[in-house]
């Protein structure tokens, strides 16, 4: 009898073994020596896949192949193109209309048409998650089948861009209005990949739509795996189990671009870090105590050790490659002359603060190295780490002496930066932060978002940089850059700047 | 006059079979050594004003972080370039300070509980130890999470979270051995002089029930420092830089691949911390365990 148990429990270890062996993801080969399945990791689940709720990267890094948006803007050149709308014209300051491409279907086999479209911006419209992207419309009007018109209430110069930016996704109308919530779980697009399945805080399954208007994409099925531990993709990387792993620690990054069959992509992002200082508390209300603050960060230090030599410094809140940026010059590092800037101030002794930031590691360590800095002109400064809701809702409270942020250039526009963050009318939840209130700054942000005119735009968002660096509302640190690590086997992938990577081009080679 | 004779040749029989348990002895040495580290590291403290600390302890080198141990830097350097054997060094005060007040705190208060529970029984004892179940009922280490998360993290409010996480432990405990006690018959003949309640409890009834709550104790201590350095991995603890072992261990995390000296050695010192304690509890348990008198 106990022999028996022993046996049966031996053929169930095997079993399970067995088991763990077929489940795995790895299909046989297609045609043409490339795979019919790419793997990817990431360290988040998709929050949601209603792609006006679900905005945060790692759900958009998922729903941006299941849904496509009016236009698109080329990686390369910045230039917006075509996507579901065919063909735009502008018709005055405040009328944009659109040309739909004809035939094309969602991928439960609806028509797309200009109802569609109008339907999809109205509910983005009103989606508190992402209505900041889409507010600058007044109305949608049909037109006809294939066209609508699009009113600003003013001139809104980046309105193409922001329709661009994938939370301004089109869905299906019938599909939609018969029961709101149903994109949360069963999603459906016009994008080049259709929903399979989803398994929470796990995987997501994608499958190819073959009849995308801009053709089949190459590899058939898209399986996004979801491994929040970085370290643990780089591993996952190393041992075959995923393709592609975005979002790579820096230290890990190294060793991905030193394997022989491991390629690192690296691109500068969108994203600039930075200190705000609470201009409603004092002595952050002391323009000498902010510039001293600032002087104090040895930005260059800063990029070639805590940040692993990746990224460059930063000279503004806009990186190099938005629409808008300008270089007033690098900030200075000078101690002894931020000791003198706070005797000005009248704290020859310095002062004690407190410096917050969400309970992210690599953020943490830059907090922690800077504050180390400001302890060497004498700031007593503690490091305070919060959760991510609680830091969110207690500096848009204005709780906070400092913050250290992350802030991202969606659009590719210096307009989506400087209004959230700069603008008077924007304090709080809105991105204000430092709550500046200054009639210049105002004055200079206004120019850029209505001017028509690229030229006087640039002029405006020059001089605003210069600025802006003389009031030292906040102490731009350092732009990062963006990676991803894919085996050798994989060609076509080309990161994006803000971290909503394409597959649709990209195939793995057997 | 007798009885304090006695006392004394309780506590001398105990040492003298607590000294033929080797291991014990050296878990012993190991506590005093840190105990010497860590007083030691605060008399630097106070005599150069904390000067030594601000310019070794916690001032970075950023251009030499990770580097690996060396003649200079026995344990090497930090993700900041700060040196990990001083680092160690000054940790060790709130490890062990912090985990034996916690410990104490609970102790007080666990002991007054578990003796009213245990002397008066009935409703008295039902109420408290009901209630103590309860604070039984939840994990100590969520118990003391919730705590700090409550009261916003300091070092006191560590303190007090991880002593109210043990109380109910030691309540139990001093009830336990407080039934044992108080049936006995110099309990009668105190009662049968007229002493108090009060008296009886904390004169005679509580230094008799003390041989399992200082084994109980001394593996609390573990618990707790444990616990802290828990606390402190998950960010609700003891704030950087100010160095701690767990957090030296959170923060060396992602750099486990890149220099394996920054996880290895605050995880060996809570590890030969936590092993030398429980040596010594146990061998204190059975060097206080009277059946195993001979």
């Amino acid at each position: 009898m106990k022999k028996h148990l022993v046996f049966f429990l031996i053929l169930i270890v095997i079993g399970s073994f067995a088991f763990a062996g077929g489940s795995s993801e790895r299909s046989s080969s297609s045609e043409g020596g490339y795979k019919d399945t790419i793997i990817f990791a990431q360290g988040a689940d998709v929050t949601s896949f209603d792609p006006h709720v679900g905005k945060e990267t790692p759900a958009v890094a998922v729903t941006n192949h299941i849904y496509d948006t009016l236009v698109d803007v080329n990686q390369e050149t910045g230039e917006i193109i075509p996507q579901i709308a065919q063909s735009w014209e502008q018709i005055d300051d405040t009328t944009y209309r659109f040309h739909i491409r004809e035939g094309l279907k969602f991928h439960n086999g609806e028509d797309l048409t200009a109802e569609d479209v109008k339907f999809s911006l109205d509910r983005a419209i009103a989606s508190p998650s992402i209505s900041y992207i889409v507010d600058f419309i007044d109305t949608v009007t049909v037109d006809d089948d294939y066209t609508v018109t699009v009113t600003t209430d003013a001139p809104y110069a980046p309105a193409l861009r922001n329709l661009a930016v994938p939370f301004a996704a089109i869905v299906p109308m019938d599909y939609v209005s018969a029961n709101p919530d149903i994109l949360k779980t069963a999603p459906v697009g016009s994008g080049p990949y259709k929903f399979v399945s989803w398994s929470q805080n796990d995987s997501v399954k994608l499958e190819a739509y073959d009849e995308y208007y801009a053709g089949e994409p190459k590899t058939k099925n898209l399986v996004m795996k979801v491994i929040p531990e970085a370290a643990q993709r780089t591993i996952a990387l190393e041992t075959g189990e995923v393709d592609i792993a975005y979002d790579l620690l820096r230290s890990d990054a190294r060793r991905v671009s030193e394997a022989r069959d491991l390629t690192l992509y690296e691109i500068p992002s969108l994203s600039c870090y930075y200190i705000t200082f609470n201009m409603n508390k004092a002595p952050f209300d002391n323009k000498l105590v902010r510039q001293a603050l600032s002087m104090a960060i040895d930005r260059q230090l800063l990029v070639d050790t805590v940040n692993g030599g990746s990224g460059e410094v930063a000279n503004a809140l806009v990186a190099p490659a938005v629409f808008g940026y300008y270089n007033p010059g690098d900030y200075e590092y000078n101690p002894e002359k931020a000791k003198q800037l706070l005797k000005e101030a009248g704290y020859p002794n310095g002062f004690s603060c407190t410096l917050w930031v969400n309970n992210n590691q690599e953020r943490v360590e830059m907090c922690q190295a800077i504050q180390e800095m400001f302890r060497e002109i004498g700031i007593d400064c503690r490091v305070e780490v919060l959760e991510f809701g609680a830091f969110i809702s207690r500096t848009t409270a204005g709780e906070h002496d400092m913050g250290y942020f992350g802030w991202v250039t969606s659009t590719k526009d210096a307009d989506y930066t400087y209004y959230s963050l700069e603008h008077s009318s924007q304090q709080g939840a809105a991105g204000n932060r430092s709550f500046t209130n200054d009639a210049k700054v105002d004055e200079l942000v206004e120019i850029g978002r209505t001017s028509s005119d690229q030229d006087a735009r640039l002029e405006a968002y020059k001089e605003l940089a210069i600025y802006l660096k003389d009031l030292s509302n906040n102490a731009p640190i350092i732009y990062t850059t963006l990676n991803a690590g894919a085996s050798n086997k994989v060609e076509g992938f080309e990161p994006d700047p803000i971290g909503y990577h394409k597959l649709e081009n990209v195939q793995v080679r057997n | 006059m007798s009885l304090a004779a006695q006392k004394r040749s309780l506590w001398a029989e105990t040492w003298r079979r607590f000294r033929k348990n080797k291991l014990a002895v050296v878990g012993m040495c190991i506590i005093i050594a840190l105990f010497v580290i860590a007083i030691t590291t605060i008399v630097i403290d106070l005599v150069t004003d904390k000067a030594f600390y601000n310019d070794h302890v916690i001032k970075q080198n950023l251009r030499l972080r990770l580097q690996g141990p060396s003649k200079d830097h026995i344990f090497g350097l930090d993700e900041f370039g700060r040196d990990i054997f001083l680092r160690m060094l000054w940790a060790v005060r709130y490890s062990l300070f912090m985990g034996v007040f916690a410990i104490l705190f609970s102790v007080i208060i666990g002991s007054i509980f578990g003796a009213i529970a245990g002397y008066y029984g009935k409703v008295t004892d039902n109420v408290i130890m009901r209630f103590m179940d309860i604070l039984l009922a939840i994990p100590s280490m969520l118990l003391a999470t919730a705590i700090v998360a409550a009261l916003g993290t300091s070092l006191v409010n560590v303190l007090i979270a991880i002593a109210i996480s043990y109380v109910p432990t030691f309540a139990r405990t001093v009830r336990a051995s407080v039934l044992t006690v108080k049936d006995q018959e110099y309990i009668e003949a105190a009662k049968a002089l007229g002493a108090s309640d009060f008296r009886i409890i904390f004169k005679y009834i509580l230094p008799n029930s003390m041989a399992p709550l200082i084994v109980q104790a001394t593996l609390g201590v573990a618990g707790a420092i444990l616990s802290i350095a828990g606390l402190s991995f998950l960010g609700l603890g003891i704030q950087p830089p100010t160095p701690e072992w767990g957090s030296m261990l959170s923060s060396a995390r992602s750099y486990i691949r890149d220099g394996w000296h920054l996880t290895v050695i605050p995880g060996l010192g809570i590890m030969i911390t936590i092993l030398a304690l429980n040596v010594m509890g146990d061998g204190l348990r059975d060097a206080l365990d009277p059946r195993l008198k001979n």
